[in-house]
Order: structure tokens, then C-alpha cells, then sequence
């Protein structure tokens, strides 16, 4: 299993679920560091967790290694997640429903996620900022300044062309600038994650 | 020993939900639906309810209307929006099934929801049209692209297998 990679893993995923626990093993801290640049508290980041795992169990069948790797798709699936958590839509209240990951924290995991939280209020502020973006710009910007994603890498994970992105990314750039300079917090210059690059 | 932590009580629900959650691999694979194309898809759904709706409503939708309303190859097709996002809601609207029959819709031959045909008469001709209204949500894992949403439902005329499709673009 340590030799298969993860576009393997989710590959064979519908044939076993040893194959889920081992992409879970590898990626979970990852999906809980995504959760703490973007929810300020452990409660909404336990479900976000578990609600992208839900997700990558139902949603298999869109991945496709074609289109760029595992990592990238689990990105963009977490964007999507907590773009929907914020939205509240029906499908992901549903899976709060059935997997409410909030109770699965105990008092150490509690602060242990806080501690993930606090180190991320760059991040955070970032992608607060971004909701103000259009619904294209947001998830461009989101996968490049608050999960680190080459400009590249988010436009394959978009489905879109890398020219595409990059025009994109110059106007929510700007845009985001000009919303983070009229509510006086400073933009960042550069990627404001120092966590795990994705592959 | 290692004390249990949230990563591992996580991992144990959703170990315990992989039947439940995971389309099995004998299912039908992404783009293979069934299903004749069909290449007149009206913009808008609201037409093709207006329309039938008017035609009922001037009378010219008598209970013969009802068999020419229905006839498998005049059917209109089911309405509903040509763009959407991942997560969001969308209706579908269509008519030609069993009064009563339950409606299966599939994206890319996964389902996403289904929907029972109305059983009573409708209009001022109190027409039966097998009409049906579906309420889905588009996966939140949905890529952004082109993909296609399946309808299938037993046919009013004579209970096979009806099957219509639609593409749809999804945006990022």
C-alpha cells in the first residue's frame, strides 16, 4: 500500500475501504490545516475535516487523473466544501448530519486544532477578505494565496487553461487588494501559507 | 499505548460509512449513460411549462391533447438551467411517466436524486401528463465542465423505460 500513489489510491478507492484509510493516513493533516485557514474555530474545522472525507467517498467518480493530481482535486474539493459550509447548501448540511466531526473532539484534540488556528490567521484573514470576490475569482485566489497551489495547479484543478488563470489572477489579485486596503489590513506580498506545498 | 485522537475517531466513521457512501464498482461508469441525445433542450424551463400550461389553459388540450401531449417521440423535454456550481439547488421539470412512477436522475450516471410523477389530474382539462418536479444539488465535488444529467422513468404510454438527457455545463 506505502508504494501506491495517492491518484492509486483513489483510483482503487471503490474497491476497498483499506484503500480510503490509507489516502485518509496520508492527507488528514493536510485537510486540517485547510480547515484552519479558513473556519476560527475547532468545531467548524472537525466538520470541515469530515465533511471533505464524506466528499471524497461520494464524489470519487469526479476525479479524474487526466486532469491534474490527487492533491490538487482534494484541494479543490475542500474549497468547494467550504464554500458550500458557509452557504449552508443542503447537501453538505446533510453531511454534518450524518458525520458531525465536531463530535469526535475531545478536550487535547480541542486545542490542538486551536493551536492550528492561531498559527493560520494570516491565512484566515485572507480568505475572509476573499469572499467579497466573485465566485471564479474566489476559488482561483483561494487555492493559490491560502492553500499555496501553483498558479498552475490551481487551473488545472479549476478545469480552466493556465492563461486562463493567470488573467484571472491578476484581476482578483487586484481586486482582493483593493478590499483588503479599504478595510486597512495589509495584503500580503507573497503566498501566506508556510505549511505543506501540495504535490 | 497510543492514546485515541480525533484523526482516529474520524477514521473509524468513516470506515463505518464507506458502504453507505461509496458507489460500488459494479455501477455504471461516468459517462456511459444511456439515453437517445437530445438536441432540443429549450432554454429556459419556464417556456416549456408556459407553453403547455397556455395550451391547457385555451382549451385547445382536450382528453386526445392529453395521448398527443404524451406521444414518446413529442414529449417536450424535461427543463431545467443549462449552467450550474457545484453545491447548488436546481428543479427539474418534465412530464411522459407513470402517474405515480418514481423519476431516477443521474449525473454522469451517478444518482442525484429522484422524484414521483404526479397521480393527479391537472389543468382545466384535467389532463394527466405525468408530470414531475425533481429537486437535486449538484455534488460538491463536481469538476467544472461538461456533464450530463440523466432522467429515466417508466413512460405513460406503455411503462418502458423512458429515458431523456441533458448537458449541462458546470462553472467553477
Amino acid at each position: 500500500m506505502d508504494g501506491l500513489s495517492d491518484e492509486a489510491l483513489l483510483a482503487s478507492l471503490r474497491t476497498g475501504p483499506e484503500y480510503l484509510s490509507e489516502f485518509y493516513r496520508r492527507h488528514v493533516a493536510r485537510v486540517i490545516g485547510m480547515g484552519a485557514r479558513r473556519f476560527n474555530n475547532a468545531e467548524d474545522v472537525a466538520d470541515f475535516v469530515a465533511n471533505v472525507f464524506v466528499e471524497v467517498m461520494t464524489s470519487i467518480d469526479s476525479f479524474d487523473p487526466a486532469r491534474g493530481s490527487a492533491v490538487a482535486w482534494l484541494y479543490g474539493l475542500g474549497g468547494n466544501v467550504a464554500a458550500a459550509m458557509r452557504r449552508r447548501a443542503s447537501r453538505t448540511v446533510d453531511a454534518e448530519r450524518r458525520l458531525a466531526g465536531r463530535a469526535l473532539l475531545d478536550q487535547d484534540d480541542h486545542a490542538r486544532v486551536e493551536e492550528r488556528i492561531d498559527a493560520a490567521a494570516a491565512a484566515r484573514q485572507v480568505y475572509e477578505a476573499m469572499q467579497a470576490l466573485s465566485e471564479s475569482d474566489r476559488q482561483l485566489l483561494e487555492l493559490i494565496a491560502v492553500d499555496g497551489l501553483s498558479p498552475s495547479a490551481a487551473a488545472a484543478t479549476l478545469g480552466i487553461s493556465g492563461i486562463a488563470a493567470r488573467v484571472r489572477l491578476v484581476r482578483a489579485r487586484g481586486r482582493l487588494q483593493a478590499t483588503m486596503r479599504s478595510t486597512g489590513r495589509p495584503f500580503p506580498t507573497q503566498h501566506t501559507v508556510k505549511e505543506e506545498a501540495p504535490a | 499505548m497510543t492514546r485515541e485522537v480525533f484523526e482516529d475517531r474520524l477514521h473509524s466513521q468513516l470506515t463505518a460509512l464507506y458502504d453507505e457512501l461509496v458507489p460500488p464498482a459494479s455501477t455504471t461508469e461516468p459517462g456511459t449513460v444511456r439515453g437517445r441525445p437530445n438536441q432540443h433542450w429549450l432554454r429556459r424551463p419556464v417556456v416549456v411549462v408556459s407553453l403547455v400550461a397556455a395550451l391547457a389553459a385555451a382549451g385547445a388540450a382536450t382528453a386526445t391533447a392529453a395521448g398527443v401531449f404524451t406521444e414518446r417521440e413529442k414529449l417536450m423535454p424535461p427543463g431545467m438551467a443549462d449552467t450550474l456550481a457545484p453545491g447548488e439547488e436546481t428543479r427539474i421539470k418534465g412530464m411522459g411517466c407513470e402517474p405515480g412512477s418514481q423519476v431516477v436522475v443521474k449525473l454522469d450516471g451517478v444518482q442525484i436524486g429522484t422524484a414521483v410523477t404526479e397521480t393527479q389530474p391537472e389543468g382545466p382539462n384535467q389532463l394527466i401528463l405525468g408530470w414531475y418536479v425533481a429537486d437535486v444539488t449538484i455534488p460538491v465535488g463536481t469538476t467544472p465542465g461538461q456533464h450530463v444529467i440523466t432522467i429515466t422513468c417508466p413512460y405513460i404510454g406503455d411503462g418502458t423505460e423512458l429515458v431523456e438527457t441533458k448537458e449541462i455545463t458546470v462553472i467553477s
